[in-house]
């Protein structure tokens, strides 16, 4: 009888520090420090209201990130939150059975808050592994200054032959028309695919992913390279585009040294934080234009690019693990990102906080959209997808035609299925 | 009796002085490349153990990969380059530098730094003497009245450029191979020939150079098989870009094997640079280092 | 300098006129950078553009401290040096060792076990990077320290073996042979003989160890994750990563971490020539 009291203290004794230890590995890759500031505080709040978790904060640079998940996952030291871009690289660690299911912690009300695409993107198989944090679209963005000074319009702009004749005016202004970070290569694939999403559709995509008739080497993907090289051979690009990355293109656009910029919403603050004076372009500066329609296209013309963000969980991450984030993608949180036009939340009602009008246009066009595609260097697998951002940068240095670009994806998806 | 204590005694050090090296280097270094053989056979994305055999697959789509062929010609330019200026110059300046006074050595001192600094730090370094927006190159060709490129985004340009930080980087650790072994050349034999009234450069063509030959042979083997495993210096330079034209063959094994997690694919690479390493060593080798390396 | 060229056929050291200009050329090209580097941490973006080679209009240490009061900073400066110094006194113990037994000791297989260790010349760190970090994740080394130090000792064997081969085999064999007839053990003779005539090359060795591991990038980024385990190179990543396109704060960066790898050389400059001399290239 002693001896079970004992024991029975001993236990609570050791249950009390054992859960009072529970720490949550949170890595992240944002490297805007006013927004990580939000998300570190946003861990501190969720501490000090549950003294028995602590949110380990870690943050690792975009490239880096990338380059060592697949060895990070599979060691003890993987962090149980990680940030994902779901589609097809999600797919591959859920069949290498990486991942945590989280259906039978979260509660129905998240779900219901986080909606059906939110929810749908991050599930496989029927089990949900993530929970959505924001929508992204593609967008041109404009230096309205450097238009006007061209003499070109949002209406000019509608279409694909509209574009092509505005770049035209630009340059022949004196104005480089368009920055992009090619060597990179992902900021050169969002030519690519929004021509294919415009030209090509959803259901060609989606045949051609599985590898159906003439998968990507059909007709409308090799016409969709062909018009990316109608817009190269007018030499759009800034000065050593193929040796910029993604942050110095778009500093240059901050540093209004282009007309446009084809970037996702996340570019608003991005160009500011890599300008050279640190301002950017104003909001009275700034101005987002929609891809441009193709005319004769199957795709719908509002059907968007862009991406749904969440985060995941590594299949050892405890249950606080999920909890957090359910917290952490409530309404509560999130209005702050939202108002602080960092990205546009997904999760419902966050929209009334969004404050800004570009975030605002953005969400609707997304709504909209019957078909809202996935940045497809992500959707496709990190194979293909790689694939797709080599041709797409070679498209862009005119060192490649269409009908080869069309095919090495074709050979990527043959290889992979 | 004495031959049988030092037969004992023999095993007993070799007991205490092998193991550990063997073990470690068996483990971390022959097993890692066992491995990779094997899974060089495999298609697999790095999760779990391999189970996905194709055979020679992996092989045969290293060998027809539009940009393999591209990079197997930029290692071999690196190579060429390596030889034909890097050394050269490394053995000039070698020959000037070869006295043990003040000056001499801090000119020394100042030509191998560039090997003592890490390659990502230099290779950002360059990279922004190229930036064509805030650079040096630009600078310059604007005091001249030059339009200059953005070198490391134009693919006449990007492998020169490239070439230029190799040397900058690594001609000073050659330099410093050439002086060690110039400076144990017996003065007594040089002395002589001056007071036989040879001339300078008849000194150098037919006594110094021959005399360090075994240390050039040396040299050029590090500077091959560096070449071929350059890899460090491309990443923070150019990526390999533009439109992958300055990869070299291991940094298309990092973009293509290894970020792409086709590991498969990365295995076969390494398998295929092995072997011609190796090939390289047997017939330098058998060649030229015959009587040393016994 | 027209002097000391006319004197040239006197003065083995003295350079001619033509040389003088070469070493000045070659002089000029290893600054450049370096010099461009360390000022352009002072400087502005706009005055980076419009006058690289000035000094700048005011020296400006707010990049500089900046850096500086970052604890990462010094962490992984610290962690570095950790991780440096481990693996020269590793490396430099197991080579001595295994060279030591290579070249004095006569034993079945012995070509073929210094053929076996050079193997590891050829084989680049870059493309075992996988298999490695799969072994050192077995034997639960993944995210320390230790098993960086192991990976790296492991990978310039070769190297110093090389090295420290040489060397020994070039020692006076008279000394051996003389201990060996004082009934001295081999272990004696290594610890009491050898290693104390071999404090060149061992300085030599040292420093190659040092330098390749203080400058390790890829596979500290692959094993570490933690960041407070952080070496310098990863460090240097990061912040890349966050100032992307401000060069002044990167060249800062640059700055700092190029001065502990100068110090560390200028420190040990000398060891590196005398070892070279009796290592790599006499045999």
């Amino acid at each position: 009888m002693i001896r079970l009291a004992i024991g029975a203290g001993l236990l609570a004794f050791a249950a009390v520090p054992a859960q009072a230890e529970t720490t949550v590995d949170w890595l992240h890759i944002e490297a805007v420090e006013g927004t990580a500031a939000i998300m570190e505080a946003a861990a501190k709040e969720y501490e000090a209201a549950h003294p028995d978790v602590k949110i380990n904060v870690q943050f690792l640079e975009n490239e880096a990130y990338k380059a060592k998940l697949t060895t990070l996952l599979q060691s003890d030291a993987a962090p149980d939150i990680f940030y994902s871009w779901g589609g097809g690289v999600m797919s591959e660690q859920v069949e290498a059975g990486v991942l945590r299911p989280i259906g039978d912690v979260l509660s129905a009300e998240a779900r219901a808050a986080i909606g059906e695409a939110g929810i749908s993107a991050f599930t496989r198989d029927n089990s949900l592994y993530g929970l959505a944090q924001n929508v992204s679209q593609v967008v041109f963005w404009g230096n309205k200054d450097l238009l006007d000074q061209a003499g070109v319009g949002a209406d000019d702009m509608k279409t694909w032959d509209g574009f092509l004749a505005s770049v035209k005016k630009i340059k022949d202004a004196g104005i480089t028309p368009i920055t992009v970070g090619a060597q990179d290569k992902w900021p050169a694939h969002f030519y690519w695919s929004y021509l294919v999403v415009r030209q090509a559709g959803q259901a060609a995509f989606d045949a051609a992913r599985a590898g159906e008739g003439d998968g990507f080497a059909g007709a409308p993907f090799v016409k969709a390279g062909q018009m990316f090289l109608d817009l190269v051979a007018m030499e759009p690009f800034q000065d050593g585009f193929l040796a910029a990355n993604f942050s110095s293109a778009s500093g240059s656009f901050g540093d209004g040294k282009a007309a446009l910029h084809l970037m996702g919403n996340w570019d608003y603050t991005v160009q500011r934080d890599n300008s050279a004076s640190g301002n950017g372009l104003s909001d009275d500066q700034l101005a987002i234009f929609p891809f441009p329609t193709v005319e004769g296209g199957a795709g719908d013309p509002a059907d968007t690019l862009g991406g749904i963000n969440g985060w995941i969980f590594h299949r050892d991450a405890p249950d606080e693990a999920v909890k957090f984030m359910e917290w952490y993608t409530s309404n509560e949180v999130q209005s702050r990102f939202a108002a602080a036009s960092v990205y546009i939340p997904i999760v419902a009602g966050s929209a009334d906080s969004l404050a800004n009008p570009y975030f605002k246009e953005i969400s609707d066009n997304i709504n909209k959209a019957k078909w809202h595609a996935i940045f497809f260097d992500q959707e496709l697998g990190k194979d293909v997808g790689g694939v797709v951002n080599d041709i797409s940068a070679e498209l862009s240095d005119n060192a490649i035609s269409a009908e080869e670009a069309a095919e090495l994806v074709k050979e990527a998806v043959d290889d992979s299925l | 009796m004495l031959k049988r204590r030092l037969l004992t005694r023999r095993w007993v050090a070799l007991m205490l002085f092998l193991p550990l090296t063997l073990g470690l280097f068996t483990l971390l270094v022959v097993m890692p490349m066992f491995e990779a053989a094997n899974f060089s056979f495999y298609k697999w994305n790095g999760f779990g153990p391999p189970t996905d055999f194709v055979g020679l697959r992996n092989y045969d789509d290293v060998l027809t990969h539009r940009h393999f062929f591209t990079a197997v010609k930029n290692s071999f330019f690196v190579i060429a380059v390596s030889l034909l200026v890097q050394l050269p110059l490394a053995l000039w300046a070698a020959l000037a530098l070869v006295a043990n006074n003040w000056g001499i050595s801090m000119i020394r001192t100042l030509f191998f730094l560039p090997y003592m600094l890490a390659e990502i730090a230099a290779g950002l370094m360059w990279r922004f003497v190229y930036d064509g927006d805030y650079g040096l190159v630009p600078a310059v060709g604007e005091t001249l009245g030059i339009d200059t490129p953005f070198v490391l985004g134009d693919k006449f340009w990007v492998m020169p450029a490239i070439m230029l930080v190799i040397v900058w980087k690594y001609f000073g650790f050659h330099m410093m191979i050439y002086i060690a072994a110039l400076q144990s050349i017996p003065r007594e034999v040089i002395e002589a020939a001056r007071l036989d009234g040879v001339s300078r450069w008849k000194i150098t063509r037919h006594i110094r150079i021959p005399m360090i030959r075994s240390a050039i042979l040396i040299s050029v083997f590090f500077a091959i098989i560096g070449a071929l495993q350059l890899f460090d210096l491309i990443i923070p330079l150019s990526g390999g870009g533009p439109s992958n034209s300055s990869n070299t063959i291991v940094s298309f094994l990092y973009q293509f094997g290894i970020t792409r997690t086709k590991f498969g694919f990365g295995g076969a690479v390494s398998m295929i640079l092995f072997a011609v390493c190796v090939i390289i060593t047997l017939a330098y080798r058998h060649f030229l280092l015959a009587r040393k390396w016994d | 300098m027209a002097a000391i060229g006319k004197r040239r056929f006197y003065r083995p050291s003295g350079l001619s006129i033509g040389q003088c200009v070469g070493l000045c050329i070659i002089a000029l090209f290893v600054i450049i950078p370096l010099y461009a580097t360390a000022l352009g941490g002072f400087k502005t973006l706009g005055e980076l553009r419009s006058s690289p080679f000035d000094l700048p209009q005011s020296w400006n240490p707010q990049n500089f401290i900046g850096i500086i009061t970052e604890s990462t900073f010094f962490r992984s400066l610290w962690n570095s040096l950790y991780v440096s110094v481990a693996t020269v006194a590793l490396t430099v113990v197991l080579s001595s060792m295994t060279a030591f037994a290579l070249a004095h000791i006569r034993f079945f297989g012995q070509r073929m076990l210094t053929s076996f260790l050079m193997v590891g010349l050829l084989f680049p760190a870059a493309t075992a990077v996988l298999p490695l970090f799969i072994t050192l994740r077995d034997l639960g080394l993944l995210d320390s320290h230790l098993g960086i130090i192991l990976a790296q000792t492991a990978f310039s064997l070769s190297f110093s073996i090389l090295l420290f081969h040489n060397f020994f085999k070039d020692l006076p064999k008279e000394l051996i042979d003389a201990a060996r007839m004082d009934n001295c053990g081999y272990i004696q003779i290594y610890w009491h003989i050898t290693l104390p005539l071999s404090l060149p090359i061992i300085a030599t060795v040292s420093v190659f160890a040092f330098v390749t591991s203080w400058n390790n990038f890829l596979l500290p980024l692959v094993m570490l994750n933690t960041p407070e385990k952080y070496t310098w190179p990863l460090g240097i990543m990061q912040y890349r990563g966050e100032y992307g396109t401000d060069w002044t704060k990167i060249l800062a960066y640059l700055t700092l971490t190029i001065i502990p790898a100068v110090a560390f050389f200028l420190a040990a400059q000398k060891y590196i020539i005398s070892g070279l001399t009796g290592g790599a290239v006499k045999g």
